[in-house]
């Protein structure tokens, strides 16, 4: 057992309202910069919808990942073998065309155009050529289009649907759509890393942030195809990559990340968990069917005291476990069983977990007489003659998730490798809970449907309640539990403390000692 | 074609040989110093009383010359040429050839000449011009050939010929054209000549390729016998030219690695992924 | 003479420690920049060609000078045989073809495709230019004098070494034809200009890539290694007291 700590993270998407305060804030801090105009390290798609990069899901364009071989996992598209070969020309890297060309408008125009029969404009001119252009596409292009041709139906999710599901789907009265925030998973198997051929990315021991050093980084450009989320960006200016890197100095500084401190819904919850870095391998390499479970077993229980004397072995200090054992994203994950990763079939065991949307699945339709309704209406009105509504009731227990106007097949192929289980399971605990606090606050569930409800997924009406806390009215300090960085502590590794006392600035300055693996 | 530049820089290929040899020569001896100048720099060409070679013989050339127009000539034979001299000009017009620069003091240059006084006067003079060209052993052609062409290696492991030589013949390949064709050397030089030139190179490029690696004798015998041999056939002789087949080769090679990039490059992605959607778009120019 | 000096002992030594300290140096000063400075990001189509053809040419080219330098006895063993000989011609000039097909390619690029315009700087377009017109030479010397493996292992190959050795014997090199010692000239030039262009980005080429192991942490500080307080110092001694 090799423990380790790493800063993981859980979005709970029934909350995500789509407002990209999270993307704002960390352009403005990151990202705001000649070649990295485009770079959103943070965005938050609209699913059904193609993402960004456009269809970035799609892996017979991209060839990100990892593949299961005969004896192991290999990189999809790069690799020590194809890395090399592909080094004078990527054949599957992204372009600037699949993001989009940034572009700015001459705002000064409209003041200091000289005075004449129209009105000034501002044309919109390229951030890279610096010349005028047509905008083809820009940030969020495809943000609340739900539905629409070239973007939701173009969903690379929606290929294990069949076309009279995906038809349903769009139905106008029918559709729905919800949020997907992302940021680097920081993954445990990081396609990334593996990936590059300078060496320049590497996982930070301490508590695991994927970072690039921009020194080393030499523009081979595999990361950007090897990471199936397309979270590490090409600089074109620098000739660097760059990715999101978690707001480390904000961390160590025991401050949240700007994405997650920023979040009107709050709807981010970030801690540590401790794993256990000697089987991930053996993790990576499962078979589809057994990804998921086998990504939560390697998830350490910080209160097993096996667990703690090992990760006290590896020199994970006390207030990290600490903060191991207060981690709100444990309790999602592992606890509760709440928060599922996205696309665990790429095998790169991401650390960010989202809790499945509940509410575009449960608000599904039934058939009811609506006749009542509509002769209370103006005779000259539009008057929908079919029979459908949204349904919220509690009536039929878990009916609504089985008819759900959300395929669960197209969540599961988002969330748990096409294994319906698995995101019906956690639905149903979410749907639970609801039950369980309207059985509290608005009384008209009886106590025993509420507790046998309860029962059914494997809660107790105090885990119900604790979920319910930490979802709804969770504090600042309740979201983001993080850990003393102990920096501090670092000089001890590279000269004797002990050699400095009394010597207040007399004694003698030795080289620092070299970073090793 | 491109072995013109070649000729006409010979001048300075023989300055820098002479300059090169120059550097070596000890400087402590005194007796022997216009013997062993001309055995280094000027026996690969001329004889002294046996005949002419790659140039004149030498015998009785003090008689023949002023020292003056000798001291002169032989520092720079083209310089000479330029001038105008009667006597350089016809030199030329029968040798066809220029001899290099010499890189020689005066002194230098007076001991080889008392050298050539003193052994003009002991030897009889008597020897004919060129050897009449006897017939050559079969095998001996044979050996020359794959000598010239590499397929016999030299014993000192020097360079096949045919790295910068051409020689008309079918049964070799087409030799290089970094230095001049051989095809009528024998002619041109006779077989001493060519055999001295074989015994001590005396142009810098060839001298640098056999630094340290002279041909045996034998080795001498059989590729004068070739080249004897090629001169006298050459006539009937139509090998291929290897100019445009190689051009053409490159040509054939580089569409066959185009093909090959084209082939493994086959599954790259070739456009945007948005590209529907841009081309759908109206443009504004 | 002292022009040939200049050109074939001045210029190699010249070039070579500029091109040694200066890399240096610039790896050192500005490391940052270091990089094969990729333009894929902005246009690949046009580089497709460009950059394979050229890459892999030049590769093949490289390594055939290489090897002919470094072995020039091996090199004239396997010339001995004609066949071997014209096929190692051709492949040479066929990899010089390409390397001037993609070079064209990449110049034109350049040229002609504004984003990838306002990645260019003048040292790119010194660079392309110089090993462009190298590369012609290095075509026309393939085809006007032949069988240059041949001569350049027994001619070119002691005037390399003898640089390497400190005893620059220049007689031959200064009896080459024109073209062949402006593409010698060149080359020495490109050596010496490698540390101030993009051509840095061969240096760092990611060969111990193959030799890592995929996955890469890094400790900023290693607690394992740290000095555990019970008992005595055991990664290093105190050094002033």
């Amino acid at each position: 057992m090799d423990i380790r700590s790493q800063i993981s993270m859980v979005f709970h998407l029934d909350k995500c309202i789509g407002c990209h305060t999270c993307s704002v804030a960390c352009k403005n801090i990151w990202t705001d910069r000649k070649g990295a105009e485009y770079m959103w390290w943070n965005n938050v798609e609209t699913k059904p919808g193609t993402g960004y990069p456009t269809k970035w899901e799609d892996q017979s364009i991209y060839k990100g990942g990892w593949e299961k071989t005969d004896d192991g996992i290999a990189l999809k598209g790069a690799g020590k073998q194809k890395g090399l070969l592909n080094i004078f020309h990527n054949p599957n890297m992204p372009m600037i065309d699949d993001y989009y060309e940034p572009f700015t408008y001459k705002y000064l125009d409209l003041i200091e155009a000289p005075a004449g029969d129209d009105q000034p404009t501002a044309r919109p001119v390229s951030l890279i050529t610096g010349k005028p252009i047509d905008i083809k596409m820009g940030p969020n292009w495809d943000d609340d289009l739900s539905g629409t041709q070239d973007y939701a139906r173009n969903d690379p999710n929606l290929k294990n649907l069949s076309l009279a599901e995906q038809e349903a789907m769009f139905q106008l009265e029918r559709m729905a759509f919800f949020y997907l925030p992302r940021i680097c998973n920081h993954c445990l198997n990081p396609a990334c890393v593996a990936s590059c051929p300078s060496g320049a990315i590497y996982k930070r021991g301490e508590d695991g942030v994927v970072l690039i050093n921009q020194n080393v980084c030499r523009a081979w450009r595999m990361c950007v195809t090897a990471c199936p989320y397309k979270k590490s960006y090409y600089n074109w200016n620098t000739g660097k990559s760059e990715k999101c890197i978690l707001c480390y100095p904000r961390i160590e500084a025991g401050l949240a990340p700007a994405c997650m401190h920023s979040c009107v819904g709050r709807i981010r919850y970030l801690g540590v968990i401790l794993y256990d870095a000697d089987r991930i391998h053996e993790v990576a390499s499962a078979s589809d069917k057994d990804l998921i479970d086998k990504h939560m077993n390697i998830l350490m229980n910080p209160f097993d005291p096996e667990v703690i004397a090992s990760a006290k072995k590896n020199g994970i200090a006390d207030s990290t476990i600490h903060a191991a054992q207060n981690s709100p994203t444990y309790k999602f994950v592992k606890k509760w069983k709440l928060a599922l990763p996205l696309h665990a079939e790429f095998r790169t065991l991401p650390m960010l977990f989202y809790v499945p949307p509940l509410l575009p699945v449960m608000a599904s339709l039934k058939e009811v007489n609506q006749s009542k309704q509509n002769e209370k209406l103006n005779p000259i009105a539009k008057v929908w003659d079919d029979n459908w509504l949204y349904d919220t009731s509690t009536e039929e227990l878990w009916g609504t998730i089985a008819q759900a106007r959300f395929p669960l097949k197209y969540l599961a192929s988002l969330f748990s490798a096409g294994d319906e289980e698995k995101v019906k399971e956690r639905l149903k605990k979410l749907m639970a809970v609801r039950i369980y606090r309207r059985f509290k606050t608005v009384g008209d569930i009886p106590e025993k449907k509420a507790h046998d409800v309860l029962k059914d997924v494997g809660y107790t009406p105090e885990m119900a309640d604790e979920v319910y806390c930490l979802t709804s009215l969770a504090k600042f300090d309740d979201r983001f539990v993080i850990p003393a960085a102990h920096r501090e502590q670092a000089i001890e590794m590279l000269e004797f403390t002990g050699d400095k006392k009394g010597s207040t600035g007399f004694g003698f300055k030795e080289e620092t000692m070299e970073r090793g693996l | 074609m491109m072995y013109q530049c070649f000729i006409v820089h010979k001048n300075i290929v023989g300055f820098f040989v002479a300059a090169g040899l120059f550097l070596f020569v000890p400087t402590g001896f005194t007796q022997e110093l216009g013997k062993e100048i001309f055995t280094q720099k000027c026996s690969a060409c001329h004889s002294i009383g046996k005949g002419r070679l790659v140039g004149p013989d030498l015998a009785g050339v003090n008689d023949r010359r002023s020292e003056g127009w000798l001291l002169k000539f032989i520092k720079s034979p083209q310089a000479v040429i330029n001038s105008g001299d009667p006597v350089a000009k016809a030199l030329f017009e029968e040798f066809k050839m220029v001899m290099p620069d010499q890189a020689l003091s005066d002194k230098q240059i007076r001991d080889i000449l008392s050298f050539i006084k003193k052994n003009g006067i002991s030897s009889s003079a008597s020897t004919p011009p060129v050897a009449l060209a006897g017939p050559v052993p079969q095998h001996e052609i044979e050996l020359g050939r794959n000598l010239f062409q590499g397929k016999v290696r030299f014993a000192n492991g020097g360079p096949s010929c045919t790295s910068c030589h051409h020689v008309k013949n079918d049964a070799v390949i087409g030799g290089g054209i970094l230095a001049r064709e051989l095809t009528t050397v024998f002619s041109r030089m006779g077989g001493e000549g060519v055999r001295a030139i074989l015994g001590g190179p005396p142009f810098p490029v060839m001298q640098a390729a056999y630094q340290g690696m002279p041909f045996t004798d034998d080795e001498i015998r059989a590729l004068v016998g070739f080249l004897q041999h090629a001169d006298q056939e050459h006539a009937y002789q139509q090998p291929r030219d290897y100019g445009w087949g190689l051009f053409g080769a490159g040509v054939g090679g580089v569409a066959v690695l185009m093909g090959f990039y084209c082939m493994i490059g086959r599954r790259r992605k070739k456009q945007s992924v948005n590209q529907d959607i841009y081309d759908r778009q109206i443009k504004s120019e | 003479m002292t022009f040939n000096n200049f050109l074939f002992v001045a210029l190699p030594y010249i070039a070579i420690i500029t091109f040694v300290i200066g890399s240096i140096q610039r790896y050192r000063a500005t490391g940052f920049k270091v990089s094969s400075l990729s333009s894929q990001f902005l246009e690949g189509r046009k580089l497709y060609f460009g950059s394979m053809a050229f890459h892999w040419g030049i590769l093949a080219v490289f390594m055939g000078h290489l090897i002919t330098f470094l072995f020039p006895t091996a090199t004239l063993a396997w010339n001995s045989n004609p066949v071997r000989l014209i096929v190692l011609e051709v492949m040479a000039f066929t990899f010089g073809l390409s390397i001037l097909i993609g070079l064209t390619g990449l110049f034109l690029r350049r040229l002609s495709t504004p984003r990838i315009k306002m990645v260019t700087n003048r040292m790119d377009l010194i660079i392309e230019l110089l090993l462009l017109s190298q590369v012609v030479l290095g075509c026309w010397i393939a085809l006007g004098y032949r069988w240059g493996a041949s001569w350049f292992a027994s001619d070119l190959s002691p005037y390399l070494w003898s640089i390497v050795k400190l005893n620059p014997q220049i007689e031959a090199v200064s009896a080459m034809p024109p073209v062949i010692r402006t593409h010698i000239v060149g080359a020495f030039v490109i050596i010496g200009m490698i540390p101030f262009t993009r051509l840095m980005h061969f240096l760092v080429a990611p060969f111990h890539y193959i030799f890592r192991p995929l996955q890469l942490v890094m400790w900023t500080w290693d607690r394992r290694r740290v000095r555990d307080p019970k008992t005595v110092w055991t990664v290093h001694r105190p050094k002033n007291n």
